[in-house]
């Protein structure tokens, strides 16, 4: 790596109902892999990614954040300076849809101004194409359990126009076959200001430089354990 | 935030609370001890004695060393089979005695104490264990249930062999063997079946099946239970268990995994809940069986999440115990539910515990020893990060500084760690370990060890600059903490210390000032502010969860916010109160409406104390004055009225009002005009909300026109309601003759025939359905059951007219009620100082005059200050100077009081007929009026008297017009042969009805003046008055309606047949 292609650093949260695969979605991201029984997250997981974009190289520290309810007092402790969040949802929950809405919310009132979000509908093989006409179905619940074939919830319109509204990233994804998990934090990577970040990190790294010195090689090391096999 | 005012329930613990903590000992009737004194206490066959404290509870009879530590012994009264008393030759003057436990182990005591108290002890003590007779029977069953009994009774060889097949498998694969990895100690090679014949008759977990994680030959299992078994033939064992010193070595080292599911209950006390509820927890699951709610979904979604590499957790019977233990615990503490890390905490339980042990574990974890760790708002969580955070201060002062420095958050770590007490953080081995001594030596431990692990790192995070690699540093600790030390060293005894034992060495030795003295010194120390932030939170979120503002904005909403919360706090809404929550099903389509599920929500209790701080009308504020101080005294009167505001702003139309409600509910009146006011008095009394009143919530509407005026002086507003009465009973009537106006409901029909005729199928309908008849009534006011009819009878056109013809009521509508409405700031202590408890703030405002009165209650504190003020009160009496004045909701009528008084004379000229004829009425109605007379004379001499008649007047109201309406009905069901005499019914009905303000203001005349009979004689006059006041015409029928009005109550139905045909008589008019 050149001295231009030091990584700029990005922090990113991932926030959304219990349950809707946050965690699966980084896994997905950070080690192109599956899990399916995830340990429900208790506070919040930290993971970090490489990502290539044009002649920059972005380092995604990503904290995963907890779902439940009586988490959500905690998430401000984890989504402070975060530069983007990533919303998620279940496609066949309509309860994660709302959670997901009142997280946009709180996102845009509470977190940093300018912080880029992208609204993440998961699960998309639970729905996928062969059963589309299970959609008039009325069980909606969701629930983790996998290789049952559920109705989605939510359409793919009803969220787009949602997103556009609301001025967010929209997605649909699905961590269990990796579809369009990849696209979400490239898609981000384009709208982060990055000539911005690097500016302003620079001038705080010279206040600090001369103490961090051996700080900043420990750093290094650790990216190049998780974060060598970049998926993009 | 399920209920906002929750943390204020939350109280540091007090001496005796912690000295129970201590013994462990069950939630008591009385945490206080029966008996304190100072003992030595031995067990016989062992060589040490002990200095410290015996005490005997209720059911219990616990000693503790000075030092708290080297011997702690907790014996239930029930396993005691014999007391005897020990001759003390040595030691004369002493009192000695010796206790036999049920299996034989023999405990002496010596109190060192004076004869009387030793007395008193042992007396106490008989008393107590004749209480426990009973429970005696049941305890060599139980006992038979835990592992330790069959431990003493074995030979420990014949155990290991006969029991664990699979463990010399395992322990041959030695080399594969990775303790940090569960998948890997689980026998793959011999799967076990989970309905194994041969699982043994103690309470076990799901490892005796699915092996427990680790190695156990590297455990030294065999050792450990074999020092156990020589532990427990000397120090007793369950339920009878002492802790001596060697016993704290015991624990540290590692529990046995046969043992310790036993050991935990011991150790936390919850074998005494499990011993004194057999039953209970399959209890739970049956009587709940099938109930879903948002506890058990949210369990069902992490059941396969949970600890998912350990082999029971892949299959039914394991997720099976999961749920059960899961949901039977959200249903025992509904307030608490679920909340995630329980599952990684009971799954770890239940590979060593049966499910009922891992759900009273649960039950002691979660309420006395980590309270709020797991409740809705997770403020014990947050409490013990702050005092962690707070220790890494006080200890390791740089390291703090750094953080701070360099904007790291400690607790993004370590807030996981406490949650699932090390579970997920660590390899499971490890994290058992930690949890044998939590469980034994309590929470310090947690605190021990996260300082621990921040020192033996603390050159690494001396040079972290961010959370995330301060995250790191202790993922990559804590996988390693089997490896050594010093693995380059030469010395196989460093060689073999591992970093897990250094983190303990140094958590018990470099950490040994933390204390649990220091923790709970600390949680003190922290606990309102951290109630206070969360408070802040859980508003600046149910703010934000609004979906409209209504005309408030943001500030405006935010002062609704801490009203409602103040309600709250000074009356809560208890959960039962509340509608039952929705079933699953229903839930989804009520989504839309309620996106927060978990919404904060008030019955009509908190409802009322709610609208009293808001609106003027809806309280009755006393200003009491005694000469040393003036204090104002709000209390909230009972009415129907509050029930109609409820109803009509609960849109969603579940039974409860929240945040959301409300607000749109005052932003319909805080912003009207007068049409928009008289539109929505209106619409309050119309039930079925078809744009037309019946006459009986015409009535009801006048019922709340006089109370909202109750404590308004002088007599206007009573006259200004009557006139209203009779002039909307006159217009509707004039109107009710001509059908288009009243056909808004099709049954009605025109002609007194067609009405005779539907009043037949009315009462056809009610007997052949009952139901329709009662859920009729239940729109009606509870204590004035349905008269004549609820047709339509008055609309909004012809009632905003009336309302208009009246000044004052306009007055009223225009501005008044909307300026009864008023934000009041809520006193600050409320919301600064949240330990404070609110359900005794009533006075909410003291001035105090003179020197003595302010150095009184300068002195006094909030407890004693209602002793205070009523023995302020007393004096006051003494003097003659106290006094009590209700303050007006509106005060717009001192003014007119004025007015009248000038207009008097004139009136006095012009009616001193009326004025006499009033007086002869009152003197042809003696019975009841009479009494309430004589009620005012007590009334102003005894302010109690007084307020005992604020009380019982809506009552004895309701019961009037309960009494008239009875009366009328019946007539009306005996009279229907001919269309004239049902007409005169009607009339009759009405007649009775307008005429009730008579009632209303004879009743006035009871709590408004408290002087003397002057003023009651303007009462009258002011009945006068109002009858002038009206339309001339109408004077001498009113005249004559009051007659008949009183004459009804003074003869009885008898009579009711000649009363009525008087009024038929005078309304031929129409």
């Amino acid at each position: 790596m050149s001295e231009t292609q030091k990584p700029v650093q990005v922090k990113l949260v991932l926030l959304g109902e219990a349950a809707v695969g946050k965690s699966s979605v980084v896994l997905r991201f950070v080690q192109n892999d599956f899990q399916e029984y995830k340990e429900p997250t208790i506070g919040a997981a930290f993971l970090t990614q490489k990502c290539r974009l044009e002649d920059k190289v972005i380092k995604f520290e990503i904290w995963d954040t907890a779902g439940q309810e009586r988490f959500r007092s905690l998430a401000p402790m984890y989504y402070r300076n975060a530069l983007s969040a990533v919303v998620v949802y279940d496609i066949t929950s309509s309860s994660s849809f709302d959670k997901a809405k009142s997280w946009v919310k709180e996102l845009q009132r509470q977190a940093s101004p300018n912080v880029i979000i992208a609204l993440v509908g998961n699960k998309l093989d639970l729905v996928d194409g062969s059963h589309e006409e299970d959609e008039e179905g009325d069980d909606a619940t969701a629930t983790p359990t996998a290789g049952q074939e559920q109705s989605r919830a939510i359409s793919r319109d009803e969220a787009q126009a949602y997103a556009e509204e609301s001025n967010l990233l929209f997605f649909e994804t699905s961590a269990k076959t990796g579809e369009g998990v990849v696209e979400v934090f490239t898609e981000i990577a384009k709208k982060i200001p990055l000539e911005q970040i690097v500016n302003s990190t620079k001038s705080r790294a010279q206040d600090q430089s001369q103490q961090n010195n051996v700080n900043l090689n420990s750093n290094q090391n650790q990216s190049k354990q998780v974060g060598d096999n970049c998926a993009c | 935030m399920s209920q906002l005012t929750i943390l204020r329930g939350y109280k540091d613990p007090d001496r005796h609370q912690l000295l129970c903590d201590l013994f462990r000992l069950p939630q008591l009737s009385t945490s206080i001890p029966l008996c304190d004194l100072n003992a030595t206490f031995g067990i016989h066959g062992t060589n040490h004695v002990f200095y410290g404290n015996i005490y005997l509870f209720e059911q219990f009879l616990c000693f503790k060393s000075y030092d708290n530590r080297s011997c702690v012994a907790t014996i239930p009264l029930y396993s005691i089979r014999r007391v005897e008393r020990l001759s003390t030759i040595n030691q004369p003057g002493t009192l000695a005695l010796s206790l036999i436990l049920w299996h034989g182990l023999k405990l002496v005591i010596q109190l060192n104490t004076l004869k009387p108290n030793a007395d008193d002890f042992c007396n106490h003590l008989k008393t107590q264990l004749r209480q426990q007779l009973s429970l005696m029977k049941g305890v060599k069953s139980f006992a038979k249930g835990c592992y330790s009994e069959k431990l003493v009774g074995e030979d420990i060889n014949d155990v290991e062999d006969g029991d664990d097949v699979g463990e010399n498998d395992q322990v041959n694969d030695k080399q594969v063997q990775d303790l940090a990895l569960l998948q890997d100690t689980v026998d793959r090679s011999n799967p076990s079946n989970p309905s194994n014949p041969s699982a043994p008759s103690y309470q076990h977990g799901l490892g005796v099946l699915f092996k427990f994680p680790g190695d156990p030959k590297k455990l030294r299992e065999k050792t450990k239970l074999r020092l156990w078994k020589d532990y427990f033939r000397l120090h007793g064992r369950n339920i009878t268990l002492v802790r001596y010193p060697q016993f704290i070595r015991l624990v540290q080292v590692g529990l046995p995994s046969k043992l310790r599911g036993e050991m935990w209950e011991i150790l936390s006390g919850s074998i005494y809940d499990r011993f004194a509820n057999p039953g209970m927890y399959n209890d739970i699951l049956e009587q709940h069986a099938g109930e879903s709610t948002m506890a058990t979904d949210e369990i069902e979604k992490d059941l396969n999440r949970s600890l998912p590499e350990y082999g029971a957790y892949q299959d039914p019977a394991g997720i099976d115990a999961l749920r059960r233990v899961l949901t039977a615990y959200s249903w025992r503490n509904q307030e608490l539910g679920y909340c995630q890390a329980m599952n990684i905490l009971v799954a770890a339980l239940l590979i060593y515990m049966s499910e009922e042990q891992a759900f009273w574990f649960l039950d002691k974890i979660c309420t006395r020893i980590l309270p709020g760790y797991y409740s809705a708002s997770m403020y014990g969580t947050l409490l013990d990060q702050k005092v962690f955070e707070h220790l890494v201060q006080r200890t390791m002062p740089t390291l703090h500084e750094h953080f701070t420095a360099s904007d790291i958050q400690l607790s993004v770590s370590s807030l996981p760690w406490f949650l699932s007490l090390y579970i997920n953080s660590m390899p499971l081995v490890f994290a058992f370990r930690i949890i044998d001594c939590f469980v034994a030596f309590g929470p310090r431990v947690l605190f021990q060890v996260g300082l621990a692990a921040l020192k033996v790192n603390y050159d690494k995070l001396m040079s972290a600059t961010d959370d995330g690699m301060v995250l790191s540093i202790f993922r990559e600790y804590f996988a390693n903490l089997e490896e050594s030390v010093a693995p380059d060293s030469s010395d196989p005894k460093v060689l073999n210390i591992t970093n897990f034992s250094e983190l303990l060495v140094v958590a018990f030795r470099e950490f040994s000032v933390i204390t649990d003295d220091t923790i709970v010194d600390e949680r003190k120390r922290f606990r309102s502010g951290i109630i206070k932030s969360i408070e802040l939170f859980s508003k600046r979120s149910a703010i934000r969860n609004l979906k409209d503002y209504g005309k408030f904005g943001k500030d405006g909403v935010a002062k609704i916010f801490d009203h409602f919360f103040y309600a709250l706090c000074k009356t809560p809404t208890p959960l039962a109160a509340l509608p039952p929550s929705t079933p699953s099903k229903l839930r989804e389509s009520l989504e839309e409406e309620l996106s927060d599920r978990t919404e904060t929500v008030i019955d009509l209790t908190t409802f009322r104390v709610f609208l009293s701080d808001i609106a003027t009308w809806a309280r009755d504020e006393k200003i009491i004055e005694n000469g040393f101080q003036q204090r104002i005294v709000r209390s909230v009167p009972d009415n129907e009225l509050y029930a109609r505001v409820f109803r009509t702003w609960d849109y969603t139309g579940r039974g409860a009002l929240g945040l959301q409600d409300l607000v749109r509910g005052l932003n319909g009146v805080m912003f009207n005009g007068l049409l928009d006011n008289i539109e929505w008095f209106f619409t309050l009394h119309d039930a079925d909300k078809d744009g037309y009143l019946t006459k009986d919530e015409l009535v009801q509407l006048s019922e709340s026109l006089l109370f909202i005026f109750r404590a308004e002086p002088g007599d206007a507003y009573l006259g200004a309601v009557s006139k209203f009465m009779t002039n909307a009973f006159e217009y509707a009537d004039s109107l009710i003759e001509q059908p288009q106006a009243v056909n808004s409901d099709e049954k009605v029909s025109s002609g007194s025939g067609s009405d005779e005729k539907k009043e037949k199928e009315k009462k056809k309908a009610a007997q052949k359905d009952p139901l329709s008849a009662t859920e009729a009534s239940d729109n009606c006011v509870p204590g004035s059951p349905r008269v004549t009819n609820d047709d339509p009878y008055i609309n909004l056109a012809t009632f905003r007219m009336v309302c208009l013809a009246d000044e004052l009521l306009e007055a009223f509508f225009d501005q008044d009620l909307t300026r009864s409405f008023k934000f009041e700031d809520v006193p600050q202590s409320a919301i600064d100082q949240p330990l404070i408890d609110l359900s005794t703030l009533d006075d909410i405002g003291i001035g105090s005059t003179g020197v003595v009165g302010s150095v009184l209650s300068g002195i006094f504190s909030k407890d004693s200050k209602e002793m205070l003020n009523g023995l302020a009160d007393e004096i006051g009496k003494s003097f003659g100077k106290h006094q009590v004045i209700y303050r007006p909701a509106f005060g717009r009528v001192n003014s007119d009081v004025e007015v009248e008084e000038k207009r008097r004379p004139a009136l006095e000229e012009k009616d001193s007929g009326i004025v006499s004829g009033v007086a002869n009425l009152l003197s042809s109605t003696p019975s009841w009026f009479s009494r309430s007379r004589s009620d005012v004379g007590k009334a102003s001499e005894k302010e109690q008297a007084q307020e005992q008649e604020m009380v019982e007047k809506p009552s004895s109201t309701g019961k009037r017009i309960e009494e008239e309406e009875s009366l009328l009905d019946h007539q009306q069901s005996h009279d229907p042969a001919n269309g004239e005499s049902h007409l005169a019914s009607i009339r009759a009905a009405q007649e009775a009805l307008a005429n009730r303000q008579a009632f209303a203001i004879d009743q006035r005349s009871e709590d408004i003046d408290d002087e003397d009979l002057d003023s009651a004689q303007s009462e009258n006059e002011a009945g006068g008055e109002f009858a002038i006041g009206s339309d001339e015409d109408d004077d001498d029928m009113i005249d004559e309606v009051d007659a008949i009005d009183l004459d009804d109550h003074a003869v009885g139905a008898e009579e009711a047949a000649k009363i009525l045909n008087a009024p038929v008589d005078k309304d031929q008019r129409i």
